[in-house]
């Protein structure tokens, strides 16, 4: 697959995560009465996608719904076996329990039974951390997004954003290299979102500088957010899903510290706008099929 | 029609603070509980003083329906007296047996449904049909198995408390929050952390609201199965006094049953509000 906006990612030698020719088809369950072949009632929620992301990039994938980021996200996570194709993750297929793995949802998914401080040692129970070390990280991870004191509350006791900071805790504390997140923070208000968006991109361009290579694969349909957080845009369109662009980003880093302001340089809207016509111009053609071959500008129609 | 006209209709929609409707809304939460309060002790003790003065006008016949104040000297009389004490320790040994076999069984049943699709096909069928049996009916036949023992009463009464607990372990497991579930299945659970960490906590909420009920349907099975033939307990006791027209004395029983009910039912909620504190 070729596509005018692609730009080359250089690698060298093995991709930290190899998406090969991979394709994904549900069959939906027949409805009371409809006389649908299985044919009929196939979608295909990803069409023969191809990508390499090296170790430490930050990826973001962008795209509306029904085009498929989420089921390579699942893949990723071997929560879903590809139909055909393969993925190699750090040279292995991937499969479900794969400790080196933080996946963070739109939803924050806290054990509301558990304070906030126990939830964050979940990963590490499994892991088979001590007590002792497991309360020592998950403090420390709560110190980090900002929630030092609210470590003995409850999922119902804190507020949305304190919920999301929380799995964010949780995510990150059993030091993962890679990094799956469906749309984190999706669920959150303009500004809470601002907030958590600086605070996660702290996190990841501070172990980024200490040479830490923590690979993200970031699942979102906001293009500002996308470009804003990632080294790499994908733009995804759906029926069949698959890839429509693949951009580079090159905003300087580190960025946590005055995202507010980034949002309003020239480079930013410029690299913006590229990818929301390359989106818009398949969006406003339903159907668009010949938009897989890539090279179709927005204008076309 | 005469209102349209009014020229203080203006007025009367800006006076909105003063509409009575409103300011009835403001009314704080205590003086609320004191009104409620109230209103049911005005119903109560007007049911009562009804009931009184049909009793004593004989407007309905005193020994098939009672009277308050002599329910009330019964009640004096009776509880205090050996064979109450001795019919309660024989009807709540049995009630506590049941409330613990069948708790245990039903819940144990209704998890093997709810985690397993095999189990669940083959045996989950014959659930509704068993449950929908007029357990009382069974009770004849129980007391010819057992005499007239308290394996009788409790097996009577755990017949029906199995089934509310097993189904409602069995909903319990099956509705646990698909999020959550996927969250634990990426960080790894598996099999036994799984349900002890994930399933069996988020079980709790309902499976709670399932065990009180528990001691309602055991209470109901073992005093069932002493009115059927029992050598003592409550229910053996409910039946003599009726028989022999006391009817008093069975108003007596029936209420020392709902005192003790609401005791463990007070028990229970604060059971659970100490085992469930993070709801909220």
């Amino acid at each position: 697959m070729t596509t005018s906006l692609t730009t080359e990612v250089p690698t060298t030698g093995q991709p930290y995560l190899a998406v090969r020719r991979v394709s994904q088809v549900f069959t939906m369950p027949r409805s009371r009465g409809e006389q649908t072949s299985v044919e009929d009632r196939k979608v295909v929620a990803l069409d023969n996608v191809d990508l390499d992301v090296p170790a430490g990039q930050f990826v973001a994938l962008v795209g509306a719904s029904g085009c498929g980021k989420t089921t390579l996200l699942n893949m990723v996570a071997g929560l879903v076996q590809p139909t055909s194709g393969s993925i190699a993750l750090d040279g292995t297929r991937p499969k479900l329990a794969n400790l080196d793995i933080g996946y963070m949802f739109a939803r924050d998914a806290l054990l509301p039974w558990r304070s906030a401080r126990r939830n964050v040692e979940l990963p590490l129970e499994v892991r088979g951390w001590s007590r002792d070390r497991r309360k020592a990280r998950a403090e420390e991870m709560l110190d980090l997004v900002g929630l030092k004191a609210k470590a003995s509350q409850y999922r119902l006791q804190l507020s949305q954003g304190m919920r999301q900071r929380v799995a964010l805790a949780r995510t990150l504390a059993a030091h993962p290299s890679t990094l799956l997140m469906d749309e984190p923070f999706a669920a959150l208000d303009a500004r809470t979102k601002l907030t958590l968006q600086a605070e996660f991109l702290r996190i990841w361009e501070a172990q980024r500088d200490e040479g830490e290579k923590l690979t993200v694969l970031f699942v979102t349909h906001d293009l500002n957010e996308a470009v804003l957080l990632a080294d790499r845009v994908v733009v995804m369109l759906p029926h069949p899903g698959r890839i429509a662009a693949d951009l580079l980003i090159d905003l300087p880093r580190p960025r946590a510290e005055h995202l507010g302001e980034v949002m309003y340089t020239e480079q930013f809207r410029q690299t913006t706008q590229t990818l929301f016509d390359r989106l818009e111009g398949a969006i406003s053609r339903p159907g668009g099929a010949e938009a897989t071959d890539g090279n179709t500008k927005a204008g076309t129609r | 029609m005469s209102v349209l006209a009014d020229p203080k209709i203006a007025t009367s929609i800006a006076d909105v603070p003063d509409d009575p409707v409103k300011r009835r809304r403001e009314m704080s939460p205590r003086t609320r509980r004191v009104i409620v309060s109230a209103v049911q002790a005005f119903l109560v003790a007007g049911f009562l003083l009804l009931w009184e003065y049909a009793s004593r006008t004989e407007m309905v016949d005193p020994r098939f329906f009672g009277r308050p104040s002599l329910v009330w000297e019964a009640f004096q009389e009776y509880i205090p007296s050996e064979v109450n004490k001795e019919s309660l320790q024989a009807t709540f040994a049995a009630v506590g047996l049941s409330f613990v076999v069948g708790s245990v069984l039903g819940t144990l049943a209704g998890l093997i449904l709810g985690l397993s699709r095999w189990v669940d096909d083959v045996i989950g069928p014959f659930l509704v049909p068993l449950n929908s049996i007029p357990r009382i009916a069974l009770a004849p036949m129980f007391i010819a198995w057992f005499g007239l023992t308290i394996q009788a009463k409790v097996v009577l009464a755990v017949t029906i408390v199995f089934f509310i607990l097993a189904e409602n372990a069995r909903s319990a497991v099956r509705s646990v929050d698909a999020d959550l579930m996927t969250m634990a299945r990426v960080v790894g659970l598996k099999r036994a952390s799984l349900l002890w960490k994930v399933v069996l906590p988020s079980a709790v909420p309902t499976m709670f609201a399932g065990l009180r009920l528990t001691f309602t349907y055991s209470l109901l099975g073992v005093i069932a199965s002493e009115m059927i033939a029992a050598t003592q307990g409550v229910g053996q006791q409910i039946v003599l006094y009726s028989s022999s027209y006391q009817i008093n004395t069975v108003f007596a029983i029936l209420i020392e049953l709902v005192l003790i009910a609401i005791v463990i039912n007070t028990v229970f909620r604060y059971a659970e509000g100490r085992l469930l504190r993070w709801q909220d």
